[in-house]
Order: C-alpha cells, then sequence, then structure tokens
C-alpha cells in the first residue's frame, strides 16, 4: 500500500499536475482502496486541514510581506542595510545580507523576501559589476533567512502540526538566523576578495541619520511582532494581522505609495497565493491522515532506528533525507507529510521538538535553493533572467555556508533553545 | 464566452480579496476587543475560520483558470511543444479526477452537517462545508476548459509562479 502511494504520487508529480492535485487524489485513491472507510472522509479532511486558527497568519504575513514591497518599506530597509555594509569588499553581496536579515524580522516568507529585495538589488549589483548568477544565487540564499528569523509561516504550520510552541519556534530561530547571515556574509567576502567585486563608498554621517530616520518606522515592526508574541500578549494569527495593519499604515500613511488600486490589487493576488498554499495544506491533510493509518511512522521510525538509535546519528540521517526530499519537494507539503510521522521519533528520542523543529525548517530553507526545484531560486533566476543551469554554478559556497549553520544548529541545541528557555522558561 | 469567462475571473478575485478584507478586520476587531475593551468576543475566531474556508476554495477554483497552482515543472521543461500539451491534457485530467469526488462527497458532507450549527457564532457548518463543492464545480468548469484548450492544439495556461510563499 505504502508503496502504491509513493508510485501514484510521484507520476503525479512528474506530470506537471499540480502539487495539491498530487497529494489529494493519491489520498482520494488510497482511501478508495482501503475500502472500509466511508468516501464522505475525502471531503471532510479537505475541510478540517484548513479549519484552523493558527493557520490564519499565513494569510496575514503573505498579505504584510506584499503590503511592504509594494509600499516602498522594502526599498527603504534596503537603503539602511546600504549605509550599514556597502563600504566593505563585496558591498552590495553584504547589503543583500543585511536586508533580507531586516525582512526576516517583518516577514515569514522567504518567496516575499526575494521577491522584494532582488528586484531591487539584482539590478543594483548588475550595474557594479556582479555577475547576474552571482547576484541571483546569493538573493535567493539569503531569502532563505526570512523564515527562520522571526515571523515564519512555516514555524507556524510545523508548530501547528506537531503542537509545539510557535512562540518558542519563533524565538528558537533568532540566533540561527543571525548565524546564517553571518555565514552567507563571510561566504561574500571570500568571492568577492578573489573577483574583485566592489566595494561602495563610506557613506558620510549625514547620510547613515537620513537612512536610519527613513527607516525607523519599519524598523518598529519586528520590535512589536516579537514583544507581542513572545510577552503572550497575542497570539501569533492576532501577531499578522498586527504585521498587516501595521505595514498598511507604513503604505499609506508614513511612506504613501499605496494607491486605492493598488490595495485592492494586493489583497486579492495575496488572497489566491494563500489559496495555492492552502489548497497544498487541505489535500495532503488527507494525505497525512492515510499514511498515519496505513501506520508509516512506526515504518520510518523502524528504518531510521535500524541504522542507529543515537540521537547524534539518527539526527544527521534525517538531515541527509531531508537534504535530497528538498531538492525535490516544496516545503509545505514536505512539513505537512514528514512532521506527523516523524514526531514520535523524536519524543521517544527525547530531542527537544523546539530544537527539531528549527533544524527541519532550517533543512527545507536549503531546499528552497537547491535545483532542480525550490522557490526562491525560481523567483531569484526570473528576476536576474538567468537559466537554472547558470544559477547551480554560483550557489555551491552558499550551500556549503548554510549547511555549516545546519550542523551548528543540529549538534548544539543550546543555539536553538538558549533565547526560548531564557525568555518563556523551561 | 471570452467576456463571461473574464466575468468569472474578476468575480472570484473581488471576492476572495473581500473575503480576506472581512477576515482582517474580523481578527483586528477580536484584538482590539481583548485588549482595549477587555471583553473577547467568542465568536471571531469562528467567523475568521469560516470565512478562510471559503476564500481558500474559491481561490483554488480560480487558481485552475489562471494556471498559477503551486508545480513542479522540471519535466514540462525538458520536453518539446507537443508531448508538453499531452502531459498537461493528462494533469487536467488527473485534477478533474480530484475535483469530481470532492464535488460529490463535499454535498454529502453539506448533508450530513447541514443540522448543526458553531457552538459561538451559530453559523450552519453545512454552509462551512459548502465551500469546497462549490469551489471543486468551478474548478472542474476551469478544468473541462483547459483540457478543451490543449486538445484543440493551445498552449497550456500556466500563470507566473506565486512569489509570495514559504
Amino acid at each position: 500500500m505504502l508503496g502504491i502511494i509513493t508510485v501514484v504520487f510521484l507520476v503525479l508529480l512528474a506530470l506537471g499536475a499540480p502539487v495539491a492535485v498530487a497529494m489529494g487524489l493519491t489520498g482520494a485513491i488510497a482511501v478508495a482502496m482501503l475500502g472500509d472507510l466511508p468516501l464522505e472522509v475525502i471531503a471532510q479532511r479537505f475541510v478540517t486541514g484548513v479549519d484552523s486558527f493558527p493557520l490564519l497568519a499565513v494569510p496575514f504575513f503573505i498579505l504584510a510581506g506584499a503590503l511592504m514591497n509594494t509600499g516602498g518599506t522594502t526599498q527603504r530597509l534596503v537603503a539602511f542595510a546600504n549605509v550599514l555594509v556597502g563600504r566593505f569588499t563585496g558591498g552590495l553581496g553584504h547589503v543583500t545580507v543585511v536586508s533580507n536579515m531586516i525582512m526576516a524580522g517583518m516577514s515569514g516568507s522567504a518567496a516575499a523576501d526575494a521577491a522584494g529585495t532582488g528586484s531591487v538589488l539584482i539590478p543594483a549589483m548588475a550595474r557594479s559589476g556582479y555577475s547576474r548568477p552571482f547576484s541571483a544565487a546569493l538573493t535567493a540564499a539569503a531569502s532563505t533567512i526570512g523564515p527562520i528569523i522571526p515571523p515564519s509561516i512555516p514555524f507556524v504550520v510545523f508548530g501547528v502540526l506537531a503542537s509545539v510552541s510557535i512562540g518558542r519556534l519563533f524565538l528558537g530561530g533568532a540566533i540561527p538566523g543571525v548565524l546564517m547571515g553571518i555565514y552567507l556574509m563571510a561566504a561574500v567576502y571570500i568571492i568577492s576578495k578573489r573577483r574583485g567585486y566592489a566595494r561602495g563608498e563610506k557613506p558620510s554621517a549625514r547620510q547613515v541619520r537620513a537612512a536610519f530616520i527613513e527607516a525607523i518606522p519599519a524598523l518598529m515592526l519586528p520590535v512589536i511582532i516579537i514583544w507581542g508574541i513572545v510577552g503572550g500578549v497575542v497570539t501569533p494569527t492576532e501577531a499578522a494581522v498586527l504585521a498587516v495593519l501595521y505595514a498598511l499604515f507604513l503604505g499609506v500613511v508614513v511612506y504613501r505609495e499605496l494607491t486605492w488600486k493598488s490595495l485592492w490589487d494586493i489583497f486579492g493576488e495575496a488572497a489566491l497565493t494563500t489559496a495555492s498554499v492552502m489548497f497544498i495544506v487541505a489535500a495532503s491533510a488527507l494525505l497525512a491522515w492515510v499514511l498515519t493509518r496505513e501506520q508509516a511512522g512506526p515504518a520510518l521510525v523502524g528504518l531510521v532506528t535500524s541504522v542507529s538509535t543515537d540521537p547524534f546519528v539518527v539526527l544527521l540521517v534525517l538531515n541527509v533525507l531531508l537534504l535530497i526530499l528538498g531538492c525535490f519537494l516544496e516545503t509545505l507539503s514536505l512539513m505537512i507529510l514528514l512532521v506527523p510521522v516523524l514526531m514520535p521519533l523524536i519524543r521517544a528520542l527525547g530531542i527537544d521538538p523546539v530544537h527539531f523543529g528549527v533544524m527541519f525548517t532550517l533543512n527545507l530553507m536549503i531546499g528552497l535553493i537547491t535545483p532542480p526545484v525550490g522557490m526562491s531560486m525560481f523567483i531569484a533566476c526570473r528576476i536576474a533572467d538567468i537559466q537554472i543551469v547558470e544559477f547551480a554554478r554560483e550557489i555551491w559556497p552558499f550551500v556549503i555556508a548554510l549547511v555549516g549553520v545546519l550542523l551548528v544548529v543540529t549538534y548544539f541545541p543550546s543555539v536553538v533553545l538558549f533565547l526560548p528557555n531564557l525568555l518563556m522558561g523551561n | 464566452m471570452r467576456n463571461l469567462l473574464q466575468l468569472l475571473d474578476r468575480a472570484l478575485f473581488g471576492a476572495i480579496a473581500l473575503l480576506l478584507i472581512v477576515m482582517v478586520a474580523d481578527v483586528s476587531w477580536q484584538v482590539f476587543a481583548r485588549y482595549i475593551l477587555g471583553d473577547p468576543p467568542a465568536w471571531t475566531e469562528e467567523v475568521a475560520r469560516y470565512i478562510f474556508t471559503w476564500q481558500i476554495f474559491l481561490g483554488a477554483a480560480l487558481a485552475f483558470g489562471r494556471g498559477s497552482h503551486i508545480v513542479v515543472d522540471a519535466v514540462m521543461a525538458m520536453i518539446g511543444p507537443r508531448a508538453r500539451r499531452a502531459v498537461a491534457a493528462l494533469s487536467y485530467l488527473a485534477s478533474l479526477a480530484l475535483m469530481i469526488p470532492l464535488v460529490k462527497f463535499g454535498f454529502a458532507m453539506v448533508e450530513l452537517t447541514s443540522n448543526t450549527w458553531a457552538t459561538a457564532s451559530g453559523v450552519n457548518i453545512g454552509a462551512v462545508y459548502a465551500a469546497l463543492p462549490v469551489g471543486a464545480a468551478i474548478g472542474s468548469f476551469y478544468l473541462v476548459l483547459n483540457l478543451v484548450h490543449v486538445l484543440r492544439g493551445g498552449d497550456p495556461v500556466r500563470a507566473e509562479a506565486s512569489t509570495m510563499v514559504d
């Protein structure tokens, strides 16, 4: 049964059927083949799979990201990052990383960050003599910081699936996210030194001050979100709606770049994007339910523990498995399929679920930039107008840097757990 | 016919935009009522979830029309235009094969739940479940059109990949 499920699923994916259809149809066929279930369960799982208040954070964070990209907020953050790090060797490369780190504190989506910062910085880098494939690879790699530094759409979904505190996951991602930025900047520095990429001019004190003042209103947003969630003042969904209201306020009142017409389009497009994401969630809820019923969890646990029961080795095996799957599958579907299957193993081995959640998500983020399939890669290639093959030649130093962070996160759990334990107790 | 399709596209786009605005307003009101008025309403969570359900399934229908669902197009990128049309036709058939049970069993769920009401808001659960068969029916309509389009030799409908997920 599990074998048939896998084959049907892969054939449907290869046909170019929507990911949601591949999952939903596989699940529906499995339910029909089991024969002992009322078929209404197919429809019932689709609806109950998305009927969740925490998941409402998904459309709100998508909406907030779109409002910032259109409303002038992103450009101001890039300008601010430019006065901070533009003067170093490989200046615009560092600006890309730092912009994404700041964006990460307000948006929960790597794809939104890649689109927002890439459309400003990839053309700017091309004008300053950086190769287009390098700019695209770096933009995609830096965008993966977005969902690791809070807030984060994948952490919300993980928290819902694994019944883990979303606030703790958010805090747990903060230090690893900063590490990702540092490792990527080191890679940028080494490459730029070799190729002689330019450094920017040192800004005057007045320029620094002007860029900072322009960016202050935007920089308040992460403060509000983190304080709200960590302080237990609001739920993640409520924090996401505050992010929407604040991004609206910035775009309409402070920077005045949002018009009524553009607002209507942003809401519609965000709703459409949400629907295609959540349709995957609905369909995978059905498939995950069938897999659970067919004891896929124990089967996988058996497979992994037949290699070893040492948490050290198991985590290594899982990392390799996830990195490979991440090359081919898309983030949310992997999460929905694997989290319910893996959590019993994680709990049995005594691994902290928050630690695992951050490690798991970081794996999937690397999957966003590894060919042949990866959303951040697609977006960066489209903005830079380059082929995936050219992208692949430039991405590997950044993949190595991020795998370095992954190893640190895997084997030093306190990198993840320090902040949540400090601020939210054990 | 083309004008009618444009009208349907615009109606669905407007509907999901409006539903998202209502969701933002609903949860904003919840935050305001809880933290400013100190009197959290019981109905806001349920109403937000039910509107979300409609937004998802109407939006998913429109995504079939625009070809903007998330797909893995590695294979599609490697083959010629003729083979691409054939593969696209198969993928539309696969999507239809999912839509039809969703319509059928979706309506069955509506009947099963039409006598239940949500505890806090009093919303009829059947009305919530209706989102699925209605969305799947509109999606089927678009899929049949897409199928006819490629069978007549047209290129598969494909929108730019969405830029806002993950």
